[in-house]
């Protein structure tokens, strides 16, 4: 009889118990789908490390509540798309959008996968969103609007070379975002009243020898190398050729730089990749992609090689140096 | 489990503890709980209500804060850079570093120049755009350039780019010497900072928070696109709050009113100081009253699981009272329907287990008491077996007595009388001289040998008619008396002249009323009470009476004499057996005093009654009742 009474109590307080509590499942973990244009899985670049602090910081740990599944396209090209179309089909919770190719692609293959860019042009003009203010859709991220920057970088090389009549832009002729910032870049060098001289090289074995050759034919004063992962891969090389013509080179990131390029000025690639991790974030929580503004670069970055300025037998002024947030001795 | 039914249909009369324990307790127990989790439910309500009025204004004001030192830091630092650029010449290169150092180092400044005090931009500068000599204009009619002219740091109102970030142009005065304005510094100082803090801001389930200028225009929302839509807030209740009292915090916080959105909500706000900002917080109605509707479930949960378990615990102690009361009766049946080796086993550990244990011992005692009664019962129905035996035996010689008695009274009925008949017969032969010849004297003598052998036949038939009736051996014979026709015989028996001189007066009715009675005992009834009326009175008169009652349906007689009465301390007992007024050996008149003790006799066989009064010297007077249908 005491058996029962108390076996009923129990009972009552456990269905209680259970009608008010949520029921507690295992939660899924997220699935971030990141391509790396450049690098190895040894070797990785030190954006991922920016984006992972990024992630961390906000409660995220690889591994432990959440998943990068990482791809490297090895500088090509033609190897993103596919990458995107895998991780449409593995169903990844986000697609970080690290160029305008993977950009596209995403686009273009899944409507319901958020996707994060770190786009290098306007995302308005390039179709990506339809407002800063209101992307809508499934795209969401930062824009470091090379457009406006070109200039700056050309402002800069002058700076470097008051004398500098004759400018030249490597690029890769099959990337579309370069192919962008070679318009950008046509547009800074005519409203300083220069000449420009277009570089075009095409992977995955640009002729770069050939490239450096016509800008030595051209009697080229200095050299924008546009960034895109065909580059990055071959941006050691580049800047051999560079140094060994005595090209004054401008660069878009810092890393290239780091690769032996005289001088870099861009947004800090790895503040963006931290921004970025507070989209996924977000966009983990529930977010739509649609509703968070696209946002701009804080801080913009000068990367000074002196060793190569050395080389090359260039002086960087003071207020140069002044400005620089790295210097490279 | 428990016997629901059982408890329920307890009989009302008395039974069931148990459900009136369940009842009462289960009620108080209710009514308890219920004023407690009532109780606690609108203290809690009131407490959420409290709490989310209090967040609100912490949150506010917290936020409020923030932003007014990060702008406040952003003018300073600008101060600062003013202070330097004002060692050097207007447009030159240091100035031109020096604002270049401040938007590359300060991601709050964009673009930067510097005004000359006629109001032409002589340097501009940005860390995302190249400015041309070209691009620098006329800021004389600027509200920027006036301003800072007059020596007062400028603020814009808040604008945003084309890309939706929120600027606000900020400038200061470029001091010269002697405390001169030579110029003025500008920049777009980039407040994304503030819509970061503002998209941040989440509170309670669905809480939210934007920004106002001090026309009530949104300056930062989580939602860009709000901002850029510039739709009217005025309506907006926090808004409207704040406009009203544009430099003091909200005095009601977590109001209700309308939202950003449209929809109802708790607002609040706190003014940005110095700025002329201010905060707004909302929190959705329904979310906000989503907690209580939880509340709301939980505290009816609550009160359910805690009726339920009030009633588990009060039928549990109900039962664990009962158990051992419904032990106890079950044994008390037991033992009572003769099974006195039950024992009843109550563990309660209270005063119930002490009342079992005291029951327990007392059907013990019961059982050894019953076993001696037992051989008690044994002994004196041997007893008994015994004196009904000799009742028995008593019985049969009563019967053989009473037979015996029969017999003597028959016999002695014969033998006393037949003797007594021949001396009264031969004695009145001799008196009248059929013998022979008798002298005065002797019949005188044979005269009172008559009278008094007459005296003792009628005491001797008196004797018998007394030990007939004490056998119960007398009949009763009824018949149709006519009263008129009874009366007159017995009259015609006093009719005879008295020795005495007292008159007899004889009153009854004439008409036909007659008596369904024994008539022969209704005559002797009569002539017993007239023969002693007339014994007993020396002068005077006898009044007979004779009244049909129709109330009672009986007929009244009543024998009045005038005589020597009868004393009061011997009316009690006139009519027992051998009662007489005097009793004395020497005593004046005669008789064994049975007449009377066979008057009430025959008027009880009749179906009467019979009562006297009298009073010594006064009289007597008998009054006789017979129902018209004695028998």
């Amino acid at each position: 009889m005491k058996e029962k009474i108390v076996l009923s109590v129990v009972s009552t307080f456990i269905l209680a118990s259970f009608s008010l509590a949520e029921a507690q499942q295992p939660a899924k973990i997220p699935r971030i789908g990141f391509i790396f244009s450049s690098g190895t899985p040894a070797d990785p670049s030190p954006q991922l490390e920016a984006f992972r602090l990024g992630l961390q910081g906000l409660g995220y740990v690889e591994g432990k509540n959440v998943l990068i599944e990482r791809r490297y396209a090895e500088g090509r090209l033609d190897r993103m798309s596919p990458f995107v179309h895998e991780f449409v089909q593995q169903k990844v919770d986000v697609i970080m959008g690290v160029n305008n190719v993977v950009i596209r692609a995403a686009k273009e293959a899944t409507k319901t996968i958020p996707i994060v860019m770190i786009s290098s042009v306007d995302p308005v003009v390039a179709g990506y969103v339809e407002s800063f203010a209101h992307p809508g859709g499934n795209i969401t991220g930062l824009a470091w609007l090379n457009r406006d920057i070109s200039a700056k970088r050309v402002e800069l090389l002058k700076e470097l070379l008051p004398k500098m009549s004759r400018v030249g832009v490597l690029w890769d002729a099959d990337g579309p975002g370069p192919a962008i910032a070679f318009k950008e870049y046509t547009a800074a060098v005519q409203a300083f009243k220069l000449e420009l001289r277009s570089l075009e090289v095409r992977g995955p074995t640009p002729d770069l020898s050939g490239a450096f050759q016509a800008a030595k034919t051209a009697r080229l004063d200095a050299l924008i190398v546009v960034a895109n992962p065909l580059m990055g891969q071959h941006a050691k090389q580049i800047f051999e050729l560079a140094t060994k013509y005595r090209l004054a080179s401008m660069t878009e990131e810092g890393r290239y730089v780091d690769a032996g390029g005289l001088i870099s000025y861009g947004a800090n690639l790895a503040d963006l990749y931290r921004r970025a991790a507070e989209y996924i974030v977000e966009i983990l929580k529930g977010a739509k992609p649609g509703d968070l503004q696209v946002k701009l670069p804080e801080k913009f970055e000068i990367f000074v090689n002196l060793k190569t300025a050395h080389q090359i037998g260039l002086v960087i002024p003071q207020h140069v140096l002044i400005q620089a947030d790295k210097v490279i001795k | 489990m428990w016997n629901w039914k059982e408890i329920f249909s307890a009989p009302v009369r008395g039974g069931g503890i148990r459900r009136r324990l369940l009842v009462w307790g289960l009620s108080l127990f209710g009514i308890a709980l219920t004023v407690v989790v009532v109780t606690g439910y609108f203290y809690t309500v009131r407490q959420i209500e409290r709490d989310a009025a209090e967040l609100q204004t912490e949150l506010a004001s917290v936020t409020a804060e923030r932003i007014h030192n990060f702008v406040r830091r952003k003018i300073e630092r600008f101060s600062d850079t003013a202070d330097a650029l004002s060692l050097y010449p207007l447009g030159s290169k240091e100035q031109q570093l020096l604002v270049r150092l401040l938007v590359k180092n300060d991601t709050s400044f964009s673009d930067a120049s510097i005004i000359d005090a006629r109001g032409m931009e002589v340097l501009k500068v940005s860390d995302r755009r190249v400015y041309f000599p070209s691009d620098f204009s006329d800021q004389s009619k600027s509200e920027k350039f006036n301003k800072a002219m007059k020596g007062e740091d400028y603020i814009s109102p808040v604008h945003t780019s084309d890309r939706a970030q929120p600027y606000v142009t900020v400038a200061i005065p470029l001091w010269g010497a002697a405390q001169s304005i030579v110029g003025v510094a500008s920049a777009e100082a980039d407040l994304s900072f503030l819509w970061e803090v503002i998209g941040k801001i989440h509170f309670a389930t669905a809480g939210y928070g934007y920004l106002v200028d001090e026309h009530g225009n949104l300056i930062a929302h989580k939602d860009a696109g709000l901002v850029l839509k510039r739709i009217d807030l005025r309506q907006v209740a926090g808004v409207k709050r704040f406009l009203r009292n544009p430099t003091r915090s909200d005095p009601t916080p977590a109001q209700e009113g309308q939202g950003l959105m449209g929809s109802p909500v708790l607002a609040t706000y706190w003014p940005v100081s110095e700025l002329g900002w201010a905060i707004i917080l909302e929190e959705p109605l329904d979310a906000a009253l989503a907690k209580v509707e939880i509340l709301k479930r939980s505290a009816l949960l609550l009160l359910a699981i805690g009726l339920v378990v009030g009633a588990a615990v009060i039928a549990w102690v109900s039962s664990r009272i009962t158990g051992p009361i419904r032990e106890l009766h079950q044994g008390a049946k037991i033992i009572g329907s003769g099974n006195l080796d039950y024992r009843v086993d109550i563990k309660s550990r209270d005063e119930i287990e002490w009342l079992g244990d005291e029951f327990n011992k007392m059907a013990g005692e019961l059982k050894v008491s019953y076993a001696t009664l037992e051989q008690k019962v044994k002994d004196k129905t041997g007893e008994l077996e015994k004196a009904n035996s000799e009742l028995e035996q008593a019985y049969r010689s009563l019967l053989v007595a009473n037979k015996a008695k029969d017999e003597f009274l028959s016999v002695m009925s014969h033998e006393l009388r037949t003797p007594l008949n021949v001396i009264m017969g031969y004695t009145g032969m001799i008196k009248e001289g059929i013998i022979g010849n008798v002298n005065a004297e002797q019949a005188r003598a044979l005269e009172k040998v008559i009278g008094r052998s007459g005296d003792l036949l009628i005491m001797i038939n008196q004797i018998l008619q007394a030990t007939s009736l004490e056998a119960g051996k007398v009949q009763l014979e009824k018949h149709d008396v006519p009263l008129k026709n009874f009366l007159d015989n017995i009259k015609s028996n006093y009719d005879l002249p008295m020795n005495k001189g007292i008159a007899v007066h004889w009153d009854y009715p004439v008409d036909s009323v007659s008596i369904q009675t024994d008539g022969g005992k209704l005559k002797h009834i009569l002539q017993n009470l007239i023969n002693n009326a007339i014994k007993f009175t020396e002068q005077g008169s006898v009044t007979i009476t004779a009244r049909y009652i129709s109330d009672a349906r009986a007929v009244q007689f009543q024998v009045k004499d005038t005589g020597i009465g009868i004393p009061g301390e011997m009316l009690p007992v006139i009519f027992e057996i051998f009662h007489q007024v005097d009793s004395s050996e020497t005593r004046t008149y005669g008789g064994v005093g049975i007449g009377l003790y066979i008057v009430k006799k025959y008027t009880d066989l009749l179906g009467g009654e019979i009562e006297v009064k009298s009073a010594l010297g006064e009289g007597t007077t008998f009054t006789l009742t017979i129902p018209v249908d004695s028998i």
